[in-house]
């Protein structure tokens, strides 16, 4: 029997994912922003390959959360791209007072990385009442998380990724230099709240119902027996609208 | 077989929304900030459709489970 307090287990891989991905950002992404869109040099596919390397080993520890991987791996997956690019760590970022501070909050959020790590492998899911034991735990990997919860915190964290790139591109630029200070941090800090929006509230919220507590399932398919009693002038106008959209979507961005 | 098709269909509706969120980057980028803004809500009107079609895939796939 799944647990009914679903989101307190899928919820504790969320706060994984945004501090392990605010620390790649300040460490690797906002240097190599800098370094590639603001002053010029224009980084080489390896470096960019290297700036991904610890979101893939973030999500990773979200599936295995092996201490090994959360204190060890996620940290040293962001030494191939801090020793190709120097630059990341030069006096251009961090210089005076305000690198000072740079470096302090960088640490600060190392340090909640492995509290977090520590927090969410520790926390077990509290059975529900009448339940005898709790949803399924994988004892091999450390972690009480049931496996549906960690899939779903995978699924939330690749997508928060995805739509963080899908903004973050754009705002590096194609050529070096292409793209002005101010919009490229505009369009930087929209991803931010965006990815969190689509991460944590729509996938994490509401697919986790549904995917860990049967009663909200019951709901669901309760609600659908009623949605069923559609009449065909119902159908045929979904159809029109579907259609209409799709051809106003082509005519608009094809040519 | 029925969960399988949806859940395609989800993640292409995802696939979508991420196009869209690029374009609304590249458009936030050249600060063309309502066109950027317009995308926005189409991304999340797209993902929200994703959402719902894939909530659809989890409950026929896990239907008979308590």
């Amino acid at each position: 029997m799944t647990d009914v307090r679903p989101y307190d287990a899928a919820v504790r891989t969320v706060p994984m994912l945004v501090v392990g991905a605010t620390f790649t950002g300040l460490l690797l992404v906002l240097p190599a922003v800098y370094s590639a869109s603001w002053t010029g040099d224009r980084l080489s596919d390896l470096s960019v390959a290297l700036v991904a390397l610890p979101f893939a080993v973030l999500l990773l520890t979200v599936l295995r959360p092996l201490p090994a991987l959360t204190h060890f791996g996620y940290f040293a997956a962001h030494l191939p791209a801090l020793a190709l690019e120097p630059g990341f760590t030069g006096s251009d970022v961090y210089s005076g007072p305000r690198g000072l501070f740079a470096v302090v909050v960088v640490g600060l959020i190392g340090l909640a990385w492995v509290w977090v790590c520590r927090w969410s492998a520790k926390a077990p899911p509290e059975p529900s009442e009448g339940s005898s034991a709790p949803a399924t735990s994988d004892a091999s990997t450390g972690s009480t998380l049931p496996a549906p919860a960690r899939w779903l915190g995978a699924a939330a964290g690749g997508m928060g990724v995805a739509v963080y790139a899908a903004f973050a591109v754009p705002a590096v630029g194609n050529g070096a230099g292409s793209v002005e200070p101010l919009p490229a941090s505009i369009a930087l800090l929209v991803g931010v709240v965006v990815a969190w929006y689509v991460a944590a509230v729509q996938i994490v919220n509401a697919i986790g119902d549904v995917a860990l507590d049967g009663r909200a399932r019951r709901r669901v398919l309760a609600s659908l027996f009623v949605e069923r009693r559609r009449t065909k002038a119902d159908i045929w106008t979904s159809v029109i609208w579907l259609v209409g959209a799709l051809v106003a979507a082509l005519l608009w961005y094809l040519p | 077989m029925k969960s399988v098709f949806l859940l395609l269909l989800a993640t292409a509706l995802f696939v979508g929304a991420i196009w869209f969120f690029h374009l609304c980057g590249e458009l936030l980028s050249s600060k063309d900030y309502l066109a950027g803004t317009l995308h926005i809500f189409v991304g999340l009107a797209t993902i929200r459709g994703g959402v719902e079609v894939a909530r659809l895939s989890v409950v026929l796939h896990l239907r008979g489970r308590s």
